[in-house]
């Protein structure tokens, strides 16, 4: 079930509504019930997997707090847990291999013994990628390991544990919740809170304009020039690109916000998952500032548990590739993500090594670095960038990439700018206005928020005249989206 | 209570655009709907509502019927309901809503096109769009689609389908309400609205474009899903019920268009197996046309339809016995002269009525051209050419040779013809008389007159070029 559909419209309100109205002791079950019901609107059969993972990991964590309070020696209990553990990421991992990644591995070993000229015909199997095994598998599996750290007790209530793992708000597209969050909140059901509900339901309306206005209309010119990247160059695929990036955000960030603002109407307060990504001055702060729960998640359990910056240069570099390729491999089972993983990881290790030199340099040459111009300068910088890696991401392949790179370089076609060749890409001139107008709004809600305004706070002290001018205008533009959107969110597949 | 209370009317006051555009579209759907859902709402309202006139035959089909039936060429008491991209299970509630306001009809001609035997093309974006059946109806559709599984209908969210379309949800019209810029469309519409009243629902086809493509069908079999089968019956059972003589033809279909022996052979199977389940039945083939009948691979062009609905007359007159037109008949019979672009076929459209063609001969051999070759080469031998005298002024110089051509074949002049220093004039009774000058040169001009109200129809000229006459701009 999308956020954006008519379904979601239905069945929100619908559980919302019934929330609030019943008996505490029913309210989880609902929630449970409202989640499964939610994940099975896609594929029915698929949630015996959610099941599957739910039960692994809470009967993981029991275990693991039985070996905890067993009369073992410390050594055994030790031995024990990690047995536990092994065993729940194993079964986790088993699951999310076979559904995600097994027809790529047999790809990969097709090209391999076909690169030493043994001929084997490797068989490929129908999978279909069930939507959201990494996010619920991810959370699911960072429970596991915060019982086994000892950070959080397991929790033995299976509803409450089953209700965590499946919270249809963040099931499908995330954030990636952490136990000691939302685990914790949902041992207490929730009352109907006006300011909460007021806000989330803001917050959702503030998503759907991400999604709606602004991502569903980039996807409309990325697709044109992506689909037939052949018959374009210069500024038509810079453009492209450019909004690609534009897209990839705001239909994620629009997810996150309206699971944000779903969960708030319920009560639930969930992670950020972005902060202002584009307004970053470094690679290295932009993966401080994208998919937060993600790279906090890879952070906490993979790049600390490898070595993290402890120990020597090299060995810190060779964490970062590790975690980047993981997190590249994490969003598609492809080269191509693992090769954005990877461009990414190299632009930190270059950002690392040429932090000093860089620094000195800008002190010889008395170049003040904080002034305006000079942070612009890094943004610009660091959104080229993310912006090349991004071509990865998105196109086909790694050598469709490598072309639409190849002639995104072609700048011949300066007129476009001008005799409104631009509109010929799919976005006409209403389209396009309306694009800049959203483009406008997101920026201005960017920068308040990186000075520490919170737009919807900052709005619900205006007068009424001015928010119902901001409400109306973000609903009108949402309703003359509807005629263009539809699509899915990007990061379902992942 | 108080704070929820609050909550909703904040919702309903942030949501106040939605609401309005929602009232909006409600109200003004031809102010921004698409030209063709005009046709469906004219269905809709045609059938619901009663009429003084009374119509004896009454056509139900898909677009192919819809093209070719010319209610104004077939009979005064003839009405073209046929929908397009529908299916018999649309067609049986038109005919339903029908009984349920009018008389019943005398003979109920029956056209689909074979894909509408076994798929619904446009039940969701015309049909339910359109809001051309009512809630009732649709759900009986609907509930009939479930039991029999029809995936042409029963895409993804079906009920989620329905209900957008149902409420009017800006999720499925917002596109038309952007294209149409608000009210761009309502004008627009509302000619089009007044087109379909006057040509007696005939909508589609009204071109005389011709399909000039290469690519022709070929069918392979004749298959009906039982979804359509049972409406299809359910049809003619209909018919029969409220002494309907129920007339399945099928239309003529570009020369070129292939049928293989086993689609003759399954066709023939079912309409056998038809006929015996009602012996009253008839059922016709009708032969294939040229391609130049055609604006595609299956819709007849207004040429293609009129020759079609003059056989069918041929075929069968008893269905056809009123053939005096009433005034906005011959009003329809006007607008397709004026779309006409070859003089044959405006002699066509002017046969057997009361109508007279005056022709400004200025090359000098058009009566032996006419009478020698033209008249049998475009088949219309009843329409003898005879000469128009001309009043000539005194300063006038010599005055040109005028032609005339009587639809009913009789020498009637009903204007007349002046010739002055200022150049030909054409008068028809007490009115003022108006100039008639075609191009200069090698053209022939004519003048279509309406004798039963007395008007011009129009004034065209024609060239000639390598022997034949193309309309000169």
């Amino acid at each position: 079930m999308l956020f954006n559909s008519m379904e979601f419209l239905i069945f929100f309100p619908i559980v919302v509504l019934a929330y609030f109205v019943i008996p505490k002791p029913l309210k989880n079950p609902w929630l449970l019930v409202s989640s499964y019901f939610f994940y099975m609107c896609w594929n029915a059969r698929y949630a015996l997997l959610l099941f599957f993972s739910t039960i692994v990991t809470y009967g993981g964590g029991l275990a693991m707090e039985a070996v905890k309070s067993s009369h073992w020696t410390e050594s055994v209990k030790g031995a024990a847990k990690k047995l536990v553990l092994a065993a729940s990421l194993i079964l986790n991992l088993a699951i999310l291999f076979y559904f995600k990644y097994v027809n790529f591995a047999l790809g990969l070993l097709g090209s391999a013994l076909s690169f030493l000229h043994v001929e084997l015909t490797i068989p490929t199997f129908d999978i279909l990628l069930p939507v959201g095994i990494s996010f619920y598998t991810f959370q699911a599996l960072g429970y596991t390991i915060d019982v086994y750290r000892d950070e959080i007790y397991a929790e033995r209530n299976f509803l409450q544990y089953a209700l965590f793992v499946s919270f249809f708000p963040q099931l499908v597209a995330g954030p990636i919740e952490r136990s000691k969050n939302l685990l914790r909140q949902l041992s207490e059901p929730k009352k109907f809170c006006y300011e909460s509900v007021r806000a989330g339901l803001l917050l959702m309306l503030w998503g759907y304009f991400l999604k709606m206005v602004i991502s569903d209309r980039c996807a409309v010119l990325v697709n044109t020039v992506y689909g037939n990247y052949g018959s374009y160059q210069g500024f038509q695929i810079l453009l492209a690109n450019a909004l690609f990036a534009v897209q990839i955000y705001c239909d994620f960030m629009g997810y996150s916000v309206i699971a944000k603002g779903a969960a708030l109407v319920l009560g639930y307060r969930l992670m950020d998952n972005f902060s202002q990504p584009y307004l970053a001055g470094s690679v290295k702060d932009f993966w401080r500032r994208w998919h937060i729960s993600l790279s906090t998640w890879l952070r906490d359990y993979l790049y600390i548990p490898l070595g993290g910056n402890r120990g020597s240069r090299l060995k810190k570099y060779r964490n970062l590739m590790i975690t980047f390729l993981v997190s590249g491999l994490w969003h598609g089972a492809d080269i191509k993500f693992i090769l954005w993983g990877g461009i990414h990881g190299v632009y930190q290790i270059v950002e690392d090594l040429l932090a000093k030199p860089f620094g000195k340099a800008c002190e010889r040459l008395r170049i003040r670095t904080d002034t305006f111009s000079w942070k612009l300068t890094g943004i610009v910088w660091n959104f080229v960038l993310v912006d090349i890696a991004w071509v990865f991401f998105r196109a086909d392949s790694v050598k469709a990439a490598l072309e639409i790179l190849r002639r995104s370089v072609q700048l011949s076609n300066t007129g476009l700018l001008l005799n409104g060749g631009l509109y010929q890409l799919g976005l006409n001139e209403r389209n396009m206005t309306i694009l800049l107008i959203a483009l406008a709004v997101l920026l201005i809600a960017s920068v308040m928020k990186e000075r520490g305004i919170q737009c919807l706070d900052w709005l619900s002290k205006q007068n009424a005249v001015f928010r119902y001018v901001v409400y109306w205008g973000a609903v009108v533009l949402i309703i003359f989206s509807m005629d263009i959107t539809g699509q899915e969110f990007l990061y379902f597949q992942f | 209570m108080k704070k929820i209370g609050k909550l909703v009317f904040k919702c309903f006051c942030v949501l106040l655009p939605f609401v309005v555009l929602w009232c909006y579209m409600r109200s003004h759907m031809l102010a921004f709907v698409d030209d063709e859902t005009p046709y469906y709402i004219w269905n809709r309202e045609i059938t619901n509502s009663e009429r003084e006139k009374q119509y004896r035959v009454i056509i139900l089909g898909d677009s192919v019927a819809n093209a070719a039936y010319v209610p104004e060429a077939l009979s005064r008491d003839t009405l073209n309901l046929a929908l397009g991209g529908t299916t018999p299970m649309a067609n049986y509630y038109t005919l339903r809503d029908w009984l349920d306001h009018h008389p019943a009809p005398e003979v109920c001609y029956i056209s689909f096109v074979d894909g509408h035997f076994y798929q619904e093309s446009t039940f969701w974006t015309r049909t339910m769009y359109s809001h051309r059946f009512r809630l009732s109806q649709n759900l009986e559709m609907m509930e009939a689609a479930i039991s029999y599984k029809e995936p042409s209908i029963l895409t993804e969210h079906y009920w989620l389908e329905f209900l957008s379309y149902q409420l009017y949800l800006p999720n499925k019209y917002i596109a038309s309400f952007m294209n149409a810029s608000f009210n761009q469309r309502y004008k627009t519409n509302s000619v089009a609205m007044q087109a379909i009243e006057l040509h007696g629902g005939r909508y589609i086809g009204r071109t005389t474009a011709e399909y000039t493509g290469k690519e022709l069908e070929a069918w392979e079999e004749f298959r009906v899903n039982p979804l359509f089968d049972e409406y299809y019956r359910k049809i003619i059972t209909l018919c029969l019920e409220n002494g309907i003589t129920p007339r399945i033809v099928k239309l003529p279909l570009p020369e070129g268009t292939k049928f293989s022996d086993h689609y003759k052979k399954t066709f023939e199977e079912y309409f056998e197996e038809l006929r015996n389940a009602y012996p009253s039945l008839t059922v016709d083939w009708f032969p294939a046309y040229p391609k130049d009948l055609y604006f595609d691979t299956r819709h007849m062009n207004s040429h293609g339809a009129l020759q079609f609905s003059m056989e069918l007359k041929e075929h069968y007159p008893e269905d056809f016995r009123t053939t005096e037109l009433d005034a906005e008949q011959l009003a329809a019979i006007d607008d397709s002269v004026k779309a006409e672009n070859k003089i044959e076929w405006i002699l066509k459209w002017i046969s057997g009525k009361d109508y007279t063609v005056l022709f400004y001969d200025q090359r000098g051999n058009f009566q032996s051209m006419y009478e020698d070759r033209l008249q049998e080469d475009w088949a219309v031998e009843a329409l003898p050419l005879y000469s128009v005298p001309v009043d000539r002024t005194e300063k006038a110089p010599e005055a040109p040779h005028i032609w005339g051509i009587s639809g009913t074949g009789e020498h009637t002049l009903p204007a007349k013809v002046l010739w002055t220093e200022e150049g030909l004039k054409v008068q028809l009774d007490d009115q003022e008389p108006r100039p008639w000058a075609p191009a200069s040169g090698d053209v022939l001009g004519l003048i279509v007159i309406n004798n039963y109200n007395q008007s011009i129809v129009c004034m065209k000229s024609f060239r000639y070029v390598d022997e034949a006459f193309t309309l000169a701009q």
